[in-house]
């Protein structure tokens, strides 16, 4: 079953390049904020920002090892939204089932 | 990939049958959900400006509020409205959809657009890496190309 919680912020998170960047990078190995900062010519305080946001929508957790915060891609939250696009497109196609149903009813009652 | 979901059926109609029969309240109250008891609270305004609220539980969830407002009532062409869904765990999606029907060899083309999902954020993830589906499934592939 989809599980609802978040999938507003896990879409927000998605809508913006740098973060999708983030993940893909993530997704080959944790990275320290400092290393994922420096492929965005970007600040420290504009990439924890980032990060931030990722991390509230569940795609990306952070821990502190010594002086530095590392990251790794988070839980399943990109799953619960896709399946929730997937549900939602599936409930569309029963509607227009449904329609068509309708339709063929009246001309069928109409001759 | 596409940002929207979109769909395409052929309907056994006139552009104006299927117009006249899809903003009928009543038959829509019939095509909106699998079982018609789950809906809850149903208002009904079609006019430009006018809101169409729904409130229902699908089966094994909390309520679900969909907000939606007309903002073109084209008969027989042309049907485009927003939706705000909030969702039970009050997260709020906002959604346009457009639905036109055009006249194809005396039956009738009706076509819905849904945009505002970010398919094409989660799409380009995919698409870069191979991801078929589940951030799982492209952490693995990634890491494989990778050769770790």
């Amino acid at each position: 079953m989809v599980q609802y919680h978040k999938l507003d912020r896990t879409f927000s998170a998605l809508a913006d390049p740098t973060r999708r960047d983030i993940l893909l990078r993530l997704g080959q190995g944790p990275a320290t904020v400092s290393e994922l900062a420096a492929p965005f010519h970007m600040t420290l305080t504009g990439l924890k920002k980032h990060v931030t946001i990722l991390e509230e929508a569940g795609l990306v957790t952070t821990k502190k090892i010594r002086r530095v915060r590392e990251c790794r891609l988070g839980p399943r939250q990109l799953d619960d939204a896709m399946q929730w696009i997937t549900t939602y497109r599936r409930r569309w196609e029963r509607q227009l089932d449904r329609f068509e149903g309708y339709l063929e009813k009246e001309k069928g009652g109409k001759q | 990939m596409s940002h929207d979901v979109r769909l395409e059926r052929v309907l056994e109609a006139t552009p104006e049958e299927a117009f006249d029969a899809y903003t009928d309240e009543e038959v829509q109250r019939e095509l909106f959900a699998d079982d018609p008891s789950s809906i809850n609270e149903w208002e009904w305004d079609l006019r430009v400006g006018g809101e169409w609220k729904i409130v229902w539980t699908p089966e094994g969830s909390e309520p679900i509020r969909e907000t939606r407002v007309f903002q073109v009532v084209e008969r027989p062409r042309r049907l485009v409205f927003s939706m705000a869904l909030t969702l039970p765990d009050g997260s709020n999606l906002d959604l346009g959809i457009e639905i036109t029907f055009e006249e194809l060899d005396g039956k009738t083309l009706m076509k819905i657009v849904n945009t505002g999902f970010p398919t094409a954020e989660a799409a380009d993830i995919a698409g870069k890496e191979g991801w078929a589906g589940g951030l799982d499934k492209f952490e693995q592939v990634v890491r494989e190309r990778a050769g770790k």
